[in-house]
C-alpha cells in the first residue's frame, strides 16, 4: 500500500504539471458529497504547501438541479471571494493552468462521493464459504447488497428469477465451488443469472462478475456472454481455506467507476476539465489513511460519518480494510436505520425520554431534509443517539471479520473522525464520546477531526505529489483533540482502576487516581507536550499488558486527556424492549440507562 | 459570499415544461405542437410479464442439450394456463407431461430449462397537463408546456393524478372530517393537516383524486403503500403547518383544475408537486432561475428544522461567517423576523427560500 501512494510520484500523473509551475504546482481539488460540495485550494506559501481557501455548497447533482457543475462552481466562487483570485472562466469551466498569478489554477482534481452504489446480488454456495469471500470482496467497494441466494436459502430458479426482477441489480456477484470443485451447483446459478437477465432489454442487464471455480470459466463464458456483460475474476475461495479477492474487488471497482461513477448528472462537464478521472471518496480516503499508518507505523482508525454513507477504514503498515454502509448515513438515510435497528436501540442512547412519535417524525423530517442541523438540545441528543447507534451497527457487522469479538476490542494508535455529525459536535468531546461507546477501543491513542473536510482531497492530492499532502497534513488542518486513555478490563465500580501522573511544564505535576465506571476528562491546552505516566492496578491493561505501568508522551488538544474507565465491554448500554409483566422494572432500567448517558455526558463536558 | 439554500417555487404563473415518458421503449402517441388535456396518452408501451423457468432437464431427465426435442409447441407461441408444452413418452405406454403453469407465451429453450413469459401487459403515461408538446423523446414520450402555478412539496405518494382544487379546511392547520368527504367526487381535496391514515380511506371511497396538505402524521406516512390516490405534502411530517404563501395560494387556486405530479423517478425527475394550468396570462419568471437565487435580506423564508418549523419569516440579517447557537454550535446563520413579531436566529442550512 505503500508502493500505490508513494509510486505516484513516478507516475506519469505525478508529473502531470508541464502546465503552469512545473516544480511546485497549485491544486484546486472539489470532493462532491452527497449533501456538500467542497472546494479546497492548495499553494505554495513560504516554501511550502499550504491550504489557503476552502469552500463549500450544497451538492447539486440530484433535484431540482441534476447538475453537479453548479454546486462546484459555487463553492469555488466561495474561494474566488476569499482570495481575490479568479478560478473559473465566463462559462463556469476551471481556467487551469495558471494564468499570471491571481487567475487560474495549476492543476484542477475531483473527488466524487455522490455516486450510487453498485447494487448487487450475490449468488454463491455455502454462506460461511464462497458467500463469505463474495460479501468479502464486495465489502470494500461502494456496494449495495440487495440479496444473496445460496444452498441454505434454497431458492427456487424461479424466486431467483423474482427477485433479479424485482431488484434491477446493476450487478451479479457469482462465487462457489473451489478451483476443480462443485459444478452442478454453480451452474444452476449461472443459469438463474443468464436466465434472469433476460427479463430486461439488452442495454439494461446488469452485468455478472464470475469469480467461482475456475475450472468453470468456459462453460460460464459459454451460458452468459451472449445474453449480458461476464467479468471473469479469480475463484474468491480457489480452496477451502484460501481466500483471494483482491481480483474480484478490482473487477467491482472498475464496474463501479465505469458504470455508477460515470452516471451523476453533469460529471462529463467538469470531469473533462480534471487532470485526472474522478477518484471515488471511499478511494481517496483509503489512500490517505493508508499513507499516515504507513508514516506513522501505527494503527489509523478513520470513521465517517456521512450523510448517505458510513465508512471506516482501518490501516496498519500491514494491511487496510474498509467497510462502506452506502445505504446508512445521517441524513436521507436516519430513518431507514431507526426502521432498521429499532427504538429501543436508539433510545438506548438517549439522556432523556422521547417517546416515539416525537423520534419518527424527527427523522422522517431528516430524511426530507437532510441538509438541517438541529435547533434544540433534543434535536441534537437524537442526533448524538443516531450517529452512536449506527456506527455500533457498523461495527457489529464487521466485528467477525475484523476480529473486534467481545474479548479484542479495536486497539488503534490514531482516530479520524470526520462528517458533519461528529465535526458539528457542539463539544468536541461529545464527538469523542459516541466514538468511545460505539467501537469501544482499548488502550492509548490519539483522536483528530477532520473539520475541514479535506481528508479525501489530500488522498487524491497526495497520488498526484506525496510531498504536497505530507506538508498540509503537518500543518494542523486535522484539529488535535486531545488522547485517550481506554481502559481494558472489568472491576466494581468505583474501586481503584488505575493511577496517572501528568507532568509538564506549563502544569507541572499532577496526580490522579481513576475509579471504574467513570469517564474523567482532564484538560491539556493546544501545543502542550506532557509526560503521561499511568500505574495500572491488578488486572487492568492500559496497552502494556495487565498490571503493567506504561509512560508516554502526549499532546494537548481541544479536549485534552480523556480517561475511559468504563471496562469492555460497555454492558450497561442495553437495548432489551420492555415487557408487559415486568413494566415497573423496566421504566427503572430505562431511567437507570438515561441517567448513566446523562453521567456520560457530564463527565465529557455536557 | 453568495448563499444558495434550498428553495421551494410557489408561484402563481409560471412557464413550466415536464417531461412524461415511460420507463421503457414504447410508440409515442401525440405530435409535436399537439395540444394535451390530463388524460391524453403520451406513450405507450407493451411490458413483458414475468418469467418462469421450468427445469425440464430435470423433470423429464433427460440432458439439457435434449429438452428441445421434447417441446410439444413452437417457441413464440401463445398457451392458455395448463396448456401441455412438454412430453416425453417411456416405457409401457407411461409418459411424461408438462403443462404451462399460466396463460403466456413459450419463449424458447435455455440451458435445459423452458422458458415461459407471463401474457403482456399495456402501460402508458398520460400528459396530466393541459398544455401542448413541445418536443417528442424518442420511443418514450414527449415534453408538454403550460402556464400556470407551480407548488413545490417536500414528499409525495409516488402517484400522479388531476382533478378539481376544492380547499376544506379554514386554516393552514386545519384537519378535515370524513363529512366532508362526502362531495369530493373527482377533486384534489386541500387541507392543512392529516392525522389519520383513515381519512385518506374515506377520500378514496368517495371518489377523490388526491390530496395536497401541509403536514401528515407518521401513521398516514407509514400507511403511504395503501394508498391509490397521489398526496402532496408541502412541509413536513408530524403537526407543521402549511406555509403561508403556499396556503394562500392554494386558497386562490381552488376550484381550479390542477394536477399533482408525485411520481418523481424518470429521466428528468423534479419534486412532487401541484400544477395548476391558466389559460391566459404571461409568465413573470422562469423555473430552473428560481432555482438558483442566492439568499438575500429581505427575503421571505421558510423554517425547515425543528423548532419554528414551517413558520416564515423574514430575512433581517445575515452572519455568513457563523453566529453561535445556543446549543453551541458555531454555523452561518440568519436572524428571521417571525410573522408573530419575534425574532429568531436560525442556521441558513435550515432556512428554505420561497420563489
Amino acid at each position: 500500500m505503500t508502493v500505490t501512494f508513494l509510486a505516484a510520484e513516478q507516475t506519469p500523473n505525478a508529473t502531470a504539471s508541464t502546465k503552469g509551475n512545473l516544480q511546485k504546482p497549485s491544486f484546486l481539488v472539489v470532493d462532491c458529497g452527497h449533501t456538500n460540495t467542497t472546494a479546497l485550494f492548495f499553494d505554495v506559501t513560504g516554501g511550502t504547501y499550504q491550504m489557503l481557501a476552502q469552500g463549500s455548497h450544497v451538492s447539486t447533482h440530484d433535484q431540482p438541479h441534476y447538475d453537479l457543475a453548479l454546486g462546484i462552481q459555487h463553492a469555488i466562487r466561495q474561494i474566488e471571494d476569499v482570495l481575490k483570485r479568479q478560478f473559473l472562466d465566463k462559462d463556469g469551466r476551471v481556467i487551469h493552468p495558471t494564468q499570471g498569478s491571481q487567475v487560474g489554477v495549476d492543476q484542477f482534481l475531483l473527488v466524487i462521493g455522490c455516486a450510487k452504489p453498485l447494487r448487487t446480488i450475490v449468488a454463491g454456495l455455502l454462506p460461511e464459504v464462497s458467500v463469505a469471500s463474495a460479501h468479502r470482496a464486495l465489502a470494500g467497494n461502494y456496494v449495495n447488497l440487495l440479496q444473496t441466494f445460496d444452498l441454505t436459502n434454497d431458492w427456487s430458479i424461479q424466486r431467483q428469477l423474482q427477485a433479479i426482477r424485482r431488484y434491477r441489480p446493476d450487478l451479479i456477484f457469482i462465487a462457489g465451488g473451489i478451483d476443480g470443485g462443485a459444478d452442478e451447483q454453480v451452474l444452476q446459478l449461472v443459469d438463474a443469472a443468464s436466465i434472469g437477465v433476460l427479463q430486461f432489454p439488452l442495454l439494461d442487464r446488469p452485468k455478472i462478475i464470475y469469480a467461482g471455480n475456475s475450472a468453470l470459466r468456459e462453460k460460464v463464458r459459454e451460458k452468459i456472454s451472449n445474453v449480458a456483460s461476464l467479468h471473469v475474476a479469480d475463484n474468491v475461495r480457489p480452496q477451502l481455506k484460501q481466500e483471494q479477492v483482491g481480483d474480484a474487488q478490482r473487477l467491482v471497482n472498475e464496474l463501479f467507476t465505469a458504470t455508477n461513477l460515470d452516471r451523476v448528472p453533469g460529471i462529463h462537464k467538469v470531469a473533462s476539465g480534471a487532470e485526472t478521472p474522478p477518484m471515488p471518496t471511499f478511494q481517496a480516503l483509503r489512500l490517505v489513511v493508508e499513507y499516515l499508518a504507513t508514516l506513522m507505523q501505527n494503527n489509523v482508525l478513520a470513521v465517517d460519518v456521512g450523510s448517505d454513507t458510513v465508512m471506516v477504514v482501518d490501516s496498519t503498515a500491514e494491511q487496510t480494510r474498509l467497510a462502506i454502509r452506502p445505504d446508512w448515513g445521517m441524513g436521507r438515510p436516519s430513518y431507514q436505520v431507526l426502521q432498521e435497528r429499532g427504538d429501543a436501540k436508539l433510545a438506548r442512547w438517549l439522556p432523556e425520554d422521547i417517546d416515539a412519535e416525537q423520534m419518527h417524525t424527527y427523522l422522517l423530517n431528516r430524511e426530507l431534509f437532510p441538509n438541517t442541523l438541529p435547533m434544540s438540545p433534543r434535536g441534537l441528543r437524537l442526533m448524538q443517539a443516531l450517529v452512536q447507534e449506527l456506527l455500533t451497527a457498523v461495527v457489529e457487522s464487521v466485528a467477525a471479520d475484523w476480529g473486534w469479538q467481545s474479548s479484542q476490542k479495536p486497539q488503534p494508535d490514531l482516530v479520524i473522525l470526520r462528517g458533519r455529525t461528529l465535526v458539528n459536535m457542539p463539544r468536541p468531546s461529545q464527538a469523542i464520546l459516541a466514538f468511545l461507546n460505539s467501537f469501544q477501543p482499548v488502550g492509548i491513542f490519539s483522536v483528530v477531526l477532520d473539520r475541514y473536510d479535506l481528508l479525501p482531497a489530500l488522498g487524491l492530492l497526495g497520488m498526484q505529489l506525496p510531498i504536497a499532502a505530507v506538508q498540509i497534513l503537518e500543518q494542523g488542518v486535522l484539529l488535535d483533540l486531545g488522547w485517550v486513555v481506554a481502559v481494558h478490563g472489568r472491576g466494581q465500580n468505583n474501586d481503584l482502576a488505575l493511577k496517572l501522573t501528568i507532568q509538564s511544564p506549563r502544569l507541572g505535576q499532577l496526580d490522579f487516581e481513576i475509579p471504574w465506571g467513570t469517564l474523567e476528562v482532564i484538560p491539556i491546552p493546544i501545543g502542550e507536550e506532557a509526560q503521561l505516566t499511568l500505574k495500572p492496578t491488578r488486572g487492568v491493561d492500559v496497552g502494556n499488558g495487565a498490571g503493567k505501568e506504561r509512560t508516554l508522551t502526549i499532546h494537548g488538544g481541544r479536549v485534552g486527556l480523556m480517561i475511559d474507565a468504563r471496562g469492555r465491554p460497555l454492558t450497561e448500554v442495553d437495548s432489551s424492549e420492555s415487557h408487559d409483566d415486568d413494566d415497573d422494572d423496566a421504566d427503572e432500567k430505562k431511567k437507570a440507562q438515561q441517567q448513566l448517558m446523562r453521567q456520560w455526558l457530564w463527565d465529557t463536558g455536557g | 459570499m453568495l448563499v444558495y439554500p434550498h428553495t421551494t417555487i410557489v408561484q402563481p404563473l409560471l412557464d413550466i415544461e415536464r417531461e412524461r415518458s415511460l420507463p421503457v421503449d414504447g410508440n409515442i402517441m401525440l405530435r409535436r405542437g399537439q395540444a394535451s388535456t390530463p388524460v391524453s396518452v403520451v406513450a405507450r408501451a407493451t411490458v413483458p410479464g414475468r418469467l418462469h423457468a421450468i427445469d425440464a432437464k430435470n423433470l423429464l431427465g433427460v440432458p439439457a442439450a435434449d429438452v428441445a426435442k421434447y417441446l410439444l409447441v413452437e417457441p413464440g407461441t401463445g398457451l392458455q394456463k395448463g396448456t401441455p408444452i412438454l412430453q416425453k413418452r417411456g416405457a409401457m405406454g407411461r409418459s411424461r407431461r408438462i403443462s404451462t403453469p399460466t396463460s403466456g407465451i413459450l419463449k424458447g429453450v435455455e440451458h435445459g430449462y423452458v422458458l415461459f413469459e407471463e401474457r403482456p401487459r399495456e402501460l402508458e403515461v398520460r400528459a396530466m397537463l393541459t398544455g401542448r408538446v413541445t418536443e417528442l423523446l424518442t420511443n418514450r414520450g414527449a415534453k408538454i408546456q403550460t402556464t400556470g402555478a407551480l407548488i413545490e412539496g417536500v414528499w409525495g405518494t409516488g402517484r400522479d393524478g388531476h382533478g378539481q382544487l376544492q380547499l376544506l379546511t379554514n386554516g393552514p392547520t386545519g384537519v378535515p372530517t370524513e363529512e366532508q368527504f362526502l362531495t369530493v367526487r373527482g377533486m384534489i381535496i386541500v387541507a392543512g393537516h392529516l392525522d389519520d391514515p383513515v381519512l385518506i380511506e374515506r377520500a378514496e371511497e368517495n371518489g377523490a383524486r388526491g390530496f395536497v396538505v401541509g403536514s401528515i402524521t407518521t401513521a398516514v406516512y407509514l400507511a403511504r403503500r395503501n394508498y391509490t390516490i397521489p398526496i402532496l405534502v408541502t412541509d413536513g411530517i408530524g403537526r407543521r403547518p402549511m406555509a403561508a404563501p403556499i396556503f394562500d395560494l392554494l386558497g386562490k387556486l381552488s376550484g381550479q383544475e390542477g394536477c399533482l405530479l408525485t411520481q418523481t423517478t424518470g429521466n428528468q425527475p423534479h419534486r412532487p408537486e401541484l400544477i395548476v394550468p391558466q389559460s391566459d396570462g404571461f409568465a413573470e419568471y422562469d423555473e430552473p432561475a428560481l432555482h438558483l437565487a442566492a439568499l438575500a435580506v429581505g427575503q421571505q423564508v421558510r423554517i425547515l428544522g425543528p423548532l419554528h418549523a414551517g413558520l416564515m419569516g423574514q430575512i433581517i440579517n445575515i452572519y455568513e461567517h457563523g453566529h453561535q447557537s445556543r446549543l453551541g454550535l458555531r454555523t452561518p446563520s440568519a436572524t428571521i423576523a417571525l410573522a408573530t413579531g419575534r425574532y429568531v436566529v436560525v442556521p441558513l442550512q435550515n432556512l428554505d427560500l420561497i420563489m
